[in-house]
């Protein structure tokens, strides 16, 4: 099949010069030509060309692994080229270093925040832009508002610790650091330089939808005053909401690029995975979201009827608050039968994390006044070895902090579950040779790169954190129940079609599957039933409900139409 | 099999240059001093291996640094910062004392003394624990306090109610017979007792402890990662003070040890500061038991050897201590792969504290929105 064609591609492949690429003039302001760069055998770039102008919004779209990231390291500075050539503003740069780039107008976001949690915004600012020693404080708060004013970022109160404020003001303050370091003056007084590029990795992968929409707006603006944005993404909605132009780097080379509105949003998928038909088939994200009812045709597995299975997960009035004194969970009940998928939609921070604490039996150790009852295959939870005990699978939304255990190597990660443990070792003795041999079958079959079972775990990429923990949650024997939050973050669409996969083919061999997801797209596709968390209240979403109406409750706005 | 060989490589070659960079300065530091090096270095290697009595007298002083160096490494694998082994040392001797001195001697006391060395060594640690577990307080300084305490704790104790009943020097009494450890090999200068064999073996279960059993992987689960063990279903808070208290134990054994073996007497000051140097033991050998057995026998060997080097040449024994520094120095700057786990840990649970912060404040933002 051919779907890699653009729209109006009449046989052109999709990276030929049109009139409006920027390749044809000579206004490209980034120009990366042929750019290698080896990992030791791996090579990461292969001969890569990107090329974007001022003004623009473009979007660098691959799978994990694809390169997206390096590249944008080698345009920042952080890593030099082993071959190729980068032209930056009509002169061809070598960066001897991140702060050179910055010096000529790079400004990065990196995906994850790196603000001081117990300093200001107007201190995390100054602090981006080389601020050593002491600063007036009523200084740097106003230094911070002018950059603010400037480039038209909104983060409020310049005053507020980061520890306060919400999750996208921490982004903007991000940005804005970003931002201030391509000024370089401490003081922020009488600065003239200005940011050309900004490049943005995964800058929505922690936003919430109003979030996004603020984000988008504020990176149209940057554009629309002449600054070129790059934002690294593999969200396909959001390339066709913001982007300009588009390129797909796959296996470290551009594979295809141009205006976005070019691309079938079928095509894109394709061109990113390389085209198996099933993928791009379960590319949901490109089918407008107001009309595309819940269970449309288009659905893959129509939903089924309410089951007549016994329950295995239940839950009975759920209370408790959090530590700041909130309520996180206010009377939820619950029941997933054998074989079925029930998803919880919700945008996140609304109790989903409180909810499979609750499930796995540790709510009492980070909720105050906990209530309820779970039980889980008829045994009643009190504590996580109960959960575990009852042949509960658990993949959290955290892995870093709540899956893994960073400094420990692969294999031993794989044991980190009571009954798997008891399994590997009845007597207490761990048979090493079994141990690592079946951690190579399980690294393999899970895909997690590289698959050396002896490398801890924090050395591992994202996606292939996520990966180790699916191998020991989804690898195992007919788990009675699961409940996964966010299964499918950081993978590729691969390897999202091959979690959701193994998640139908346990609740086909009777576990009771519960998702807990802020993806609407992935809550359509697999689930059975969906309900909505919403400031710690479960709220049914009959099946005939519309993906906007369920959107409306996520967001807390009245009930269903 | 070479990616085996290079890993070894990795682990061993630090440790290797360190001890080399530690010589040429020890043969420096005496050249300075106005001695012959060559001379110095000579006296350091031959007191420490040159005789049966010089080679008993090294495994004599490896004994507490291996105990020590134990409880280091156990604590250190398990994500506890245990900077306390001096005081868990220093507690271990004193509740040996008190169970050698005040109680009528029987046959098999010693067992008993050790017993109790362990036992206070332990609940030494069990506080520090405590204060982790409930009150998220930091370990690194609690345990140095104890340290303290436990050292003007030893100071009342042999000036106080277990004074010799002569009162003439602030010790405690020579402990009977049956309190004593076992000597053996006599013809070595009667040195070698019960305790270096102990030692060895502890040294060796803790590690097997922790790298083999289910029970290892938990205690450092639950050091490491708090919540990834909690969802692994295992008891973390108990893992955790379990993992405290035995690296306790194993440092109050030490004190028991050494007072039942060597000294048969508390004194003021009865730590030279073994559980500092056991630090530097456990991480020059790679938190790791054969790692950790050769850098005690290491610095047991300096130890005797510069004592027959201020005989033989002349240089003052406190060189000694310089080489030690100088050695963990030349670990830390090439870079050995245990001080650099040991220090991304340290990092790494600060950032965790932190986005534990981060997330509630995100958990709170949509409500008080």
């Amino acid at each position: 099949m051919t779907p890699a064609h653009p729209r109006e591609g009449d046989g052109r492949a999709a990276g030929d010069r049109g009139p409006d690429d920027p390749a044809s003039g000579a206004e490209a302001l980034l120009d990366v030509r042929a750019v290698v760069k080896r990992f030791g055998a791996v090579r990461a770039l292969d001969g890569v060309d990107f090329r974007t102008r001022a003004g623009e919004i473009h979007a660098l779209l691959g799978e994990n692994g694809a390169g997206k990231s390096t590249l944008m390291n080698v345009v920042s500075g952080l890593y030099a080229p082993d071959a190729g050539a980068i032209r930056f503003g009509g002169r061809t740069v070598r960066w001897r270093s991140p702060e050179e780039a910055r010096s000529a107008g790079i400004a990065m976001v990196h995906q994850h925040f790196m603000l001081v949690p117990s300093f200001t915004i107007a201190e995390n600012v100054a602090l981006a832009r080389g601020a050593l020693g002491w600063l007036p404080r009523a200084r740097t708060e106003e230094a911070t508002r002018a950059l603010a004013a400037r480039y038209r970022v909104d983060v409020g109160d310049p005053a507020r610790r980061i520890d306060d404020i919400s999750v996208g003001d921490r982004q903007r303050v991000e940005i804005l650091k970003a931002l201030a370091a391509v000024d370089g003056d401490p003081t922020g007084a009488g600065s003239t330089a200005a940011a050309r590029l900004l490049v943005l990795d995964e800058p929505t992968a922690v936003l919430t939808p109003d979030e996004v929409a603020v984000l988008f707006e504020l990176l149209r603006d940057l554009a629309a005053h002449g600054t070129a944005v790059v934002i690294v993404t593999h969200k396909l909605a959001e390339v066709l909401a913001l982007a300009d132009r588009v390129t797909i780097l796959r296996g470290g080379r551009a594979i295809a690029s141009g205006p976005a509105a070019r691309f079938e949003p079928a095509a894109l998928a394709a061109l990113m995975v390389g085209a198996p038909a099933e993928v791009v088939a379960r590319a949901p994200e490109v089918v407008p979201a107001e009309v595309r009812p819940a269970a449309s045709s288009a659905d893959p597995r129509p939903r089924r009827a309410p089951t007549t299975a016994p329950p295995v997960i239940v839950a009975e009035r759920l209370c408790g608050h959090d530590r700041a004194g909130a309520i996180a969970l206010d009377g939820v009940s619950l029941t997933v039968a054998a074989g079925e998928i029930v998803a919880v939609a919700g945008v996140e921070g609304n109790g989903q994390w409180e909810l499979v604490a609750a499930l796995a039996g540790f709510a009492r150790d980070c909720l105050r006044g906990f209530s309820g009852r779970v039980a889980i295959a008829g045994r009643s939870i009190a504590s996580a070895a109960d959960a575990r005990d009852a042949g509960l699978a658990i993949v959290p939304a955290d892995r870093t902090t709540d899956g893994l255990v960073a400094e420990l190597p692969a294999w031993e990660n794989l044991l980190l579950a009571r009954d798997r443990l008891r399994a590997m070792a009845p007597r207490g003795v761990v048979p090493r040779a079994r141990a690592l041999s079946e951690a190579r079958s399980a690294l393999a079959a899970y895909e997690v790169q590289p698959p050396d079972p002896l490398l801890p775990a924090g050395l591992l990429s994202g996606g292939n954190q996520q990966r180790l923990v699916l191998a020991r949650e989804l690898g195992r024997q007919r788990p009675a129940a699961i409940v996964a939050a966010n299964p499918s973050r950081g993978l590729d669409l691969a390897a999202t079609a091959a979690v959701r996969r193994r998640l139908r083919e346990h609740a086909r061999a009777g576990a009771a599957v519960l998702v807990l997801s802020t993806d609407l797209d992935e809550v359509e596709e697999i689930a059975d039933r969906i309900v909505v968390l919403y400031r710690g209240r479960l709220i049914d979403a009959p099946s005939s409900t519309t993906r906007a109406a369920i959107g409306r409750l996520m967001a807390g706005s009245g009930v269903a139409a | 099999m070479t990616p085996a060989v290079a890993r070894a490589a990795a682990r061993v070659g630090p440790a290797v240059l360190a001890v080399a960079t530690a010589l040429s300065l020890a043969a420096a530091l005496a050249a300075i001093a106005g001695s012959d090096p060559a001379t110095a270095v000579r006296a350091l290697v031959l007191g420490s291996l040159g005789s049966t009595a010089n080679v008993a007298d090294t495994l004599v002083r490896s004994a507490p640094l291996l105990l020590c160096g134990a409880a280091v490494m156990l604590a250190f694998r398990s994500g506890i910062f245990n900077i306390g082994a001096d005081g868990q040392f220093l507690a271990g001797a004193l509740a040996a004392t008190a169970v050698a001195t005040r109680i009528r001697p029987f046959p098999g006391q010693f067992a008993c003394v050790l017993i109790a060395g362990a036992l206070a060594g332990g609940a030494w640690a069990i506080v520090p624990a405590a204060f982790r577990i409930r009150r998220d307080v930091s370990e690194v300084i609690t345990t140095i306090l104890l340290n303290f305490v436990a050292l003007y704790l030893v100071s009342w104790a042999v000036t106080g109610p277990l004074q010799e009943s002569s009162r003439a020097y602030p010790q405690s009494a020579a402990i009977p017979e049956t309190a004593r450890l076992a000597r053996f090999l006599h013809g070595t200068g009667d040195r070698l007792h019960a305790g270096i064999p102990l030692a060895f073996g502890l040294a060796a279960a803790t590690g097997g402890l922790l790298s083999f059993t289910t029970f290892g992987l938990r205690l450092r689960a639950a050091g490491l990662n708090a919540p990834a063990a909690r969802l692994a279903g295992f008891p973390v808070r108990r893992d955790l003070a379990v993992a405290f208290a035995l690296s306790g134990a194993l440092a109050g054994l030490a004190g028991a040890v050494e007072l039942a073996g060597v000294t048969h007497r508390l004194f003021d000051r009865f730590s030279p500061g073994y559980g500092y140097t056991a630090i530097a033991v456990a991480l020059l050998g790679n938190l790791r038991t054969p790692g950790t057995i050769a850098a005690a026998l290491f610095f047991a060997a300096l130890g005797a050897g510069a004592s027959a080097m201020e005989r033989s040449a002349g240089v003052s024994a406190v060189i000694a201590v310089a080489v030690q520094g100088a050695t963990l120095l030349a670990v830390a700057a090439t870079g050995a792969p245990a001080l650099a786990r040991v220090v991304q840990r340290a990092r790494g649970r600060g950032e965790a504290a932190a986005s534990e912060t981060e997330a509630a404040a995100a958990a709170g933002a949509p409500r008080g929105a």
